[in-house]
């Protein structure tokens, strides 16, 4: 099981919102290489490892992913945050705005919503370290 | 938040984070002493930290309130809100 704990794993403070910048960096949250996938892959892949160190490293990346997803939406919050719709009108956030307003929502830069579809979980521990580094060698 | 508050919050922010990483790395290297070393004298500062932090301003984790008239745990501010860092 997990427990809360009531902080960020870095603390976040954007100060000056900007619509522009929410819309590319919602992808490093719920894009196909965001930190919902990360946590999702590690915390599937753990089950097929057999050796139990390993198992154990594989939750406890899977469980910081967690932290990171929970960094990226905090920071797509904080540079949306009391936005009016002449903030928004005309920039990339525009059409997320349509849909969601300013909720927080898992897809990728291009509206792409989230699936399990960007990641892999084939119950062979070498063919799912492969794919962690595909997935995870490119980004955080 | 005053300056004491901030400082102990980010204390605890940097020692947690310095002990992640070493947990990662002692996760396959379990008999590796000096990181042991390393880890035991992270973890002290970092539970002191906490626990300073958690009796002076409120609980990070929901089994540490210690307050006999109120829910501390649901008062304090969510971490993604502005005023954390006021």
């Amino acid at each position: 099981m997990w427990i809360y704990q009531k902080k960020l794993e870095f603390p976040i403070h954007i100060t000056t919102p900007n619509p522009t910048t929410a819309a590319m960096i919602i992808s490093q949250y719920g894009g196909p290489d965001g930190e919902i996938g990360a946590s999702m892959r590690y915390l599937s892949q753990r089950f097929a490892m057999p050796y139990r160190e390993v198992a154990g490293l594989l939750t406890d990346i899977g469980t910081e992913e967690l932290a990171h997803l929970e960094m990226m939406s905090t920071m797509v919050y904080q540079l949306t945050r009391n936005l009016t719709i002449d903030q928004i009108k005309g920039t990339p956030f525009e059409a997320y705005y349509v849909d969601h307003t300013t909720g927080v929502w898992p897809q990728a830069a291009g509206g792409i919503p989230f699936n399990a579809c960007e990641f892999q979980s084939k119950g062979d521990c070498i063919t799912d370290l492969f794919e962690d580094l595909a997935a995870d060698g490119t980004t955080a | 938040m005053n300056t004491d508050c901030k400082s102990l919050w980010m204390k605890i922010h940097k020692y947690e984070f310095a002990l992640i990483e070493l947990m990662l790395y002692l996760d396959t290297h379990l008999d590796d002493r000096c990181a042991l070393a390393e880890y035991e004298k992270i973890q002290q500062i970092y539970n002191e930290s906490v626990d300073s932090y958690t009796r002076m301003y409120g609980p990070i984790t929901f089994n540490r309130v210690y307050s006999e008239d109120f829910f501390t745990w649901a008062a304090t501010p969510m971490p993604w809100e502005m005023e954390v860092y006021a």
